[in-house]
Parts: structure tokens; C-alpha cells; sequence
């Protein structure tokens, strides 16, 4: 993806989801998206390490090629997004599967966004399945993602994503990764990559 | 006296007073082999159930190819390979209704395999939803293991 396609993507996915999450909330929530690029799993590690807590919200993808995208809640994040989405009010022996689901639901909204506008910008048919989410030490949840999917590319575009609530913010973290085969190919596609302009047009051809 | 931290797709040795450690144990499992006489164990942390089975990955990544390993180092450091006993810690499945149990069958494979070599499983902490930290004192041969969540 060029830099240009990049950027439109976490624009458009920024608004969608800082519209959805603030009529959620009923509050007004800014969501902010810069993508750091394609990395390495191996580089992460100064973002991640394998002892940190996390909440991880995986969503399958398949269509044109196969992959995950995966939302990475630090301890702290997931903590206070699901203290918003629940209120805080919790039933005693319920919170943890309260806060899992509230994690999942913003996962839901963040991923599915990207995927999508994801798909539209580099013309790959990406089909979204059912998200889940799951709590514990990234080095544990990753490695089922590792096993499960060793056909994957270690290739990964990591996207930054700030939830902001005046006077707070918290950091999560998109990361794309899709089959070995397909991700230099979806990364680097620049011949069938559509620029906004050709996104317009699709979409003034849609409404036409 | 030392502590050797063992990560995805590595086998470490430890003889005496060592500590071998192993963290982010979620659908992987980690196997220690240890021999009480010569107070010698070794651990691996493997990814995978078998090599034959899987993509070009460097062999430990395996269970049967991490075992395998486990047993040549161990014999190479003086251990008696009839008196190997073993643990098995892992297996989880991190998320519900995700993949084909992954965690399951690693841990099937590293029985099978350690059937197949004749070595007693002598202490297992395997399956649920929970990601594992383990340490593997070579001195008593204990291993304790330590969930976050």
C-alpha cells in the first residue's frame, strides 16, 4: 500500500469509529489511527513483551486471501475501555466476562471498520468472520495466533489506535497479517491499488 | 548457578542448581526431560505438534523434533536416557471457538511421543483457557507453574 493509501484508510476508519464508539458511549470519543508500517513479528517487541498483559481481539479474515486482524489492548487500555462501556457497574463473579465482551464489541467496531476500508483501498475481497477475544500474557495468545496460522506471514502492518475521552487517552494496537503467499503482494500492491479519487468514482458509480 | 530463560522453538539443558524458565505458554507446549541421579534435566518450548507435518520451521519449533533433541543433549551432558522422566505444561486453547485445537494436539503429540521413547510422564498441567509461565529447578527436578489471569 502506498503512504497515501495508508493515511486515507486510517482517516476514514478513524471517523467511522469515533462516530460508532461516541454513540455507544453516549460521550464524545476521538479515535485516532497512524499505521507504523509493516514490521516484523520478531520487531514487536519493544512494543509488546511476551510477560505483558493484554486483551487481544482476533478476527478471522478469508476472500481473496486469508489472514487475522488482531486489536492489542494493553492491561491498562482494556481496563479502563470496558470501565466505560460497562459503567463500572458490574455484578460481582460477571466482570471479567462483561469486560471481555465490551473489549470484543470495540474490537468489532475497530477491525471490522479497518478491514473494510482495508478491502475497498487495495481491491482485495476481505471477508470478516466472527470476532474473539482473548485475555492473558501476549506471548500465550500469540502463539496460538502462531500456531493456528503458520501458513501466515510474519509480515504485519501495525496500526497505532488512540482512544481519546478528554482529559484521557489510551493506546491500542491494529496488527494485519495475512498468508505468506498474498501479504507481499497486499502490502506492496500498487498496479490494482485504488487511489481516493478511484474510491469516489466506485462509490459515485454504486450510487449511480 | 544460572537461569536460562527457554523460548518458542529452543531446547535448554541444566545441570545442578540451574533454573530454566519459560514464558507465554498458551497453545504451545514445554516438555522437561529430567534424570534424578545426575540431577541433569533439559526443556523445551515448542509451537507445533509434528515436523513432518508442518512448514520449513527451524526443529524445535516441533514437539517430536524438540524432544528428540532434548534426549541427544541430555545423553551428551551424561544423563542415563532410561532414567528420563517427564513433565508436560501447556496445551491451552487461548480463544473459544477459534482453530482446530492446536493446544490438544500438541499436547497428544508430546505423550505419543514421549510413549514412543519409553520416558514416564511423571507430572502434567495441560488444556483450559489459561496462558502458562513455568520454572524448571534442576537441582530438586520440581517444576512450578504460574498462571496470570
Amino acid at each position: 500500500m502506498s503512504t497515501v493509501n495508508v493515511v486515507t484508510v486510517a482517516s476514514e476508519v478513524a471517523a467511522h469509529t469515533s462516530r460508532a464508539l461516541s454513540s455507544l458511549l453516549g460521550k464524545q470519543v476521538r479515535v485516532l489511527l497512524q499505521t507504523t508500517g509493516v514490521k516484523k513479528v520478531t520487531e514487536l517487541g519493544p512494543t509488546f513483551s511476551p510477560d505483558e498483559a493484554v486483551a487481544i481481539v482476533l478476527m478471522r479474515v478469508t476472500g481473496d486471501t486469508e489472514g487475522v486482524a488482531l486489536l492489542v489492548f494493553p492491561r491498562a487500555t482494556a481496563d479502563a475501555i470496558s470501565a466505560l462501556l460497562t459503567g463500572g457497574r458490574t455484578e460481582r463473579g460477571q466482570t471479567m466476562e462483561m469486560a471481555k465482551s465490551a473489549i470484543k464489541e470495540v474490537g468489532n467496531i475497530v477491525a471490522g471498520a479497518y478491514l473494510t476500508a482495508f478491502s475497498n483501498m487495495t481491491g482485495t475481497r476481505l471477508i470478516e468472520h466472527v470476532p474473539e477475544v482473548a485475555c492473558d500474557t501476549f506471548g500465550s495468545v500469540m502463539s496460538q495466533i502462531v500456531g493456528q496460522f503458520s501458513t501466515l506471514s510474519t509480515n504485519v502492518l501495525v496500526t497505532e489506535v488512540q482512544f481519546s475521552l478528554l482529559p484521557d487517552h489510551w493506546l491500542a494496537y491494529l496488527l494485519l497479517a495475512f498468508k505468506w503467499e498474498d501479504s507481499h503482494r497486499i502490502f506492496g500492491l500498487r498496479e490494482n491499488a485504488r487511489t481516493p479519487e478511484d474510491l469516489e468514482k466506485v462509490r459515485a458509480g454504486r450510487s449511480g | 548457578m544460572g537461569t536460562m530463560n527457554v523460548s518458542v522453538g529452543q531446547v535448554s539443558v541444566g545441570k545442578g542448581s540451574d533454573i530454566l524458565t519459560s514464558s507465554g505458554i498458551g497453545s504451545c507446549v514445554v516438555v522437561s526431560l529430567y534424570d534424578r541421579m545426575q540431577r541433569t534435566g533439559a526443556m523445551a518450548h515448542a509451537l507445533l505438534p509434528l515436523a513432518s507435518a508442518g512448514a520449513a520451521l527451524p526443529d524445535a519449533k516441533y514437539v517430536d523434533a524438540a524432544i528428540d533433541a532434548m534426549i541427544a543433549e541430555l545423553v551428551a551432558h551424561g544423563a542415563a536416557r532410561d532414567r528420563l522422566v517427564a513433565k508436560i505444561v501447556g496445551g491451552a486453547n487461548m480463544f473459544a471457538d477459534f482453530g482446530s485445537g492446536i493446544g490438544a494436539k500438541n499436547v497428544a503429540a508430546a505423550k505419543e511421543k514421549l510413549k514412543a521413547e519409553s520416558i514416564e510422564v511423571v507430572g502434567e498441567c495441560v488444556g483450559g483457557v489459561l496462558g502458562r509461565s513455568v520454572e524448571f529447578c534442576t537441582a530438586s527436578g520440581g517444576m512450578s507453574v504460574t498462571q496470570r489471569f
